[in-house]
């Protein structure tokens, strides 16, 4: 069976998996819940409050993304989990299927949905950018890598802790904690905490600020430089999480067997 | 009736005990509470009102973004171990009405809310004083906690309502952030006191130092209280459809 092949069906089997588990329906709702932020931030937004309405939301995004993804992504991770679990279907399926496809086949599921989820994000922003302010937005590539990688990280992550651990309090409980230090860490810029844990870097892929007087109220707002060694880094670290998934996922199935 | 509902509830007591529930009940409301300090301490020339301006900065983290989360916690513990090996097969075949079964649990549940409510109202008076302010916390906050507390059975009832429908353990705890959040916008527009994940957030009055309810004390409790009891009688209705 050629690789390829493989791929392809671990891809569809795991489909065929979550079908009826609603998670699109998660992602939606999301979704919505971005929309509705988005909309109601813009309310106050005018060429008389701040020179550039487009950063203000480019950061709101975000941040948003920085409160929302984390949990939502830990509960996706979860439930594809918890299906196996529940069941202790582990040895059983991997007599018929290869436990490196199985974890591919979760992890592709996973990026399939990002990659959507954040392009509908980036769709959004650009069309109200457009119908409200009559701006067409730049920097639309750079917010979609920011919003894919920094999430796919985090799936990945909570994929590992969910497949690991049979008690799925665990992972959510984390996901929790890095939600909110994730959080934290737009607050404090002067320190190196956005960098550190995954959660961080819709933060630090930023690479717009703003500045707001207090006095005029109005809030100046710049592009910066896009982090280009950060967004490198990142990538290194998705893939190490994927190469160490694997593996340790791998080494469970084996005590099972 | 009242016999078999106590047996239950002392059923479901000894559930959680010993679980990652209690540290979880400890552990997050520090968190808002770091947050709201934080704030307050980077904004003193601004937030001038002393323990109001703190309340402002405390409570808008924890109403909008920690407590449905937690609840959901907690309801998805709940449901938990009913989830697994069929256990929810066994637990209806019990000589038990399904009625009293989800009532107990719900019953926890309010007294979990309850308790971190007691926790947070602890932790925000603390560290109040830690960060300098002096006297106690105004009358009105007591008043608004109390309220909150009414606002935070609602969203307990639905997150319960949620976990109970939804065999996944972390779903419900997503949903309650994304409720938490809609809370928030809703708590921001005239029809904001109908939608329940905004209730805690009115009755609490967050992020706000003067009070925002004004005269709907009364339809805030009517509220309240018309949710509570509706989505209790739905989720008792529905399974017994579902048999």
């Amino acid at each position: 069976m050629s690789i390829k092949y493989a791929s392809l069906k671990a891809i569809l089997l795991e489909w065929k998996k979550l079908h009826h588990r609603r998670l699109p329906l998660l992602f939606f709702l999301a979704l919505m819940a971005i929309i509705l932020w988005t909309v109601w931030c813009s309310e106050d937004l005018n060429r008389n409050t701040t020179n550039d309405p487009f950063v203000s939301l480019y950061i709101n995004l975000l941040l948003m993304n920085t409160i929302l993804i984390p949990i939502i992504l830990a509960a996706a991770a979860s439930r594809m989990c918890d299906i196996e679990q529940l069941g202790n279907t582990y040895p059983w399926i991997c007599t018929i299927q290869e436990p490196k496809h199985i974890y591919f086949g979760k992890a592709a599921i996973g990026t399939i949905y990002l990659a959507v989820f954040c392009l509908l994000q980036v769709l959004f922003i650009t069309m109200f950018m457009y119908k409200k302010f009559g701006i067409i937005p730049q920097h639309k590539l750079n917010l979609y890598a920011n919003l894919f990688l920094s999430s796919l990280c985090i799936f990945l992550f909570q994929l590992n802790l969910s497949l690991g651990s049979s008690n799925q309090l665990t992972p959510v409980f984390i996901s929790i904690g890095g939600t909110f230090t994730g959080l934290f860490a737009w607050f404090l810029n002067q320190w190196p905490l956005r960098y550190l844990i995954p959660w961080g870097y819709y933060a630090a892929l930023c690479n717009a600020g703003f500045s707001y007087d207090r006095e005029t109220r109005y809030t100046t707002c710049y592009w910066n430089s896009y982090p280009v060694f950060w967004l490198f880094i990142l990538i290194i670290v998705i893939i190490f999480l994927y190469q160490q998934g694997c593996r340790s996922f791998l080494r469970s199935i084996r005590k099972t067997m | 009736m009242l016999i078999l509902l106590g047996k239950a509830l002392f059923c479901e007591r000894l559930k959680c005990k010993e679980s990652l529930i209690w540290p979880a009940f400890l552990l997050i409301p520090f968190i808002p509470i770091f947050m709201g300090a934080g704030n307050y301490l980077n904004n003193l020339s601004i937030l001038q009102s002393e323990w109001y301006s703190y309340w402002t900065q405390a409570t808008l983290f924890y109403t909008t973004f920690f407590f449905a989360p937690l609840i959901g916690v907690y309801c998805a513990f709940l449901w938990r171990y009913e989830n697994f090996n069929r256990c929810r097969n066994l637990l209806f075949t019990h000589p038990v009405p399904y009625p009293v079964i989800y009532l107990s649990k719900l019953l926890l549940v309010c007294l979990l809310s309850l308790m971190t409510q007691a926790w947070f109202a602890l932790l925000f008076f603390l560290s109040g004083k830690l960060i300098g302010l002096e006297g106690l916390p105004p009358t009105d906050i007591c008043i608004w906690i109390l309220r909150g507390t009414l606002g935070a059975m609602v969203i307990a009832s639905l997150q319960f309502f949620i976990a109970s429908e939804t065999a996944s353990f972390a779903t419900p705890i997503a949903l309650g952030l994304i409720g938490g959040i809609t809370g928030l916008l809703a708590a921001n527009s005239s029809l904001g006191i109908f939608w329940p994940y905004a209730q805690m957030l009115l009755g609490m009055n967050s992020n706000k130092s003067e009070d925002i309810l004004g005269q709907k004390d009364i339809l805030f409790l009517l509220l309240t209280v018309f949710y509570s009891i509706g989505i209790y009688l739905v989720a008792v209705h529905r399974e017994g459809k579902n048999g």
